[in-house]
């Protein structure tokens, strides 16, 4: 699947999804025609990887995504740029988010 | 590595809270079962489909996904009984049975079993016939037999 990501595109989250957080596992849940798949389809985030989940309103550019990630993990802006755009075009080809803009 | 899809393993405690967050929500679930206690009728590594009770009431013979309040986790058992607000539950391959539960306990019954790639029929007719026979423990009596007809053949 070829993913067109670009560093000011604003994603949104998919209705088909249930998310939740249970102690410190932030666990994705597809709906698949309507039916939650807890035995092989769940995708789970780590705590950089939910952080950036919480900002795909809809609203959100990726590039202020990496900035604010850059300066909360005081990290290198171009790794997390990287790891952020792996991230989404996962989300992206699960069919969990969506692109808005 | 923000995520992972590396076939995900949830049970207990964790796992009951996930399947409530979804059924809550009024949506079917599908899952993996581990255990004997439901043999011959589900047996281990079954795919069942978990339909929440909505406007149905939990009828005697359903097969239903209940919470443990002891040890906060889901059990797959079957209603043989129903008395004004409690529903007891056992599993169709034990001598005892798990005790009584009240509704909101229950979290839906089971409306599909996937074994094999294949799907088995559940159906009202076969399920009380089955909290019948589980009753009368005759799917653990039956048990020694089983094992003979394999060893015979």
């Amino acid at each position: 699947m070829n993913i067109d990501i670009k560093i000011d595109s604003i994603f949104t989250i998919s209705e088909n999804i249930i998310a939740k957080d249970i102690e410190g596992q932030f666990m994705i849940v597809p709906l698949i025609s309507g039916v939650g798949n807890l035995d092989e389809e769940m995708f789970q985030l780590n705590s950089t990887g939910s952080a950036v989940w919480d900002m795909l309103d809809g609203k959100t550019r990726l590039i202020d995504i990496v900035l604010h990630l850059s300066k909360e993990y005081e990290a290198d802006h171009e790794t997390i740029k990287k790891d952020v755009i792996v991230l989404i075009e996962t989300l992206v080809e699960k069919k969990f988010i969506f692109k808005v803009t | 590595m923000m995520g992972d899809t590396q076939r995900l393993k949830i049970s207990g405690q964790n796992f009951q809270r996930l399947i409530t967050c979804v059924t809550e929500k009024d949506v079917c679930v599908t899952f993996k079962v581990t255990g004997k206690s439901m043999f011959p009728n589900i047996v281990n590594n079954d795919i069942l489909t978990l339909v929440p009770y909505k406007d149905r009431i939990p009828e005697v013979g359903d097969v239903v996904g209940v919470i443990n309040s002891d040890t906060s986790q889901v059990i797959v058992h079957r209603i043989i009984k129903k008395t004004d607000k409690q529903f007891l539950i056992k599993g169709d391959n034990v001598f005892k049975s798990d005790g009584f539960f009240l509704q909101k306990s229950i979290i839906g019954y089971i409306c599909r079993i996937k074994r094999n790639k294949k799907n088995i029929l559940i159906n009202k007719l076969k399920n009380k016939r089955n909290a019948f026979l589980s009753q009368l423990r005759i799917f653990c009596l039956s048990k020694p037999l089983f094992y003979f007809n394999i060893i015979k053949y």
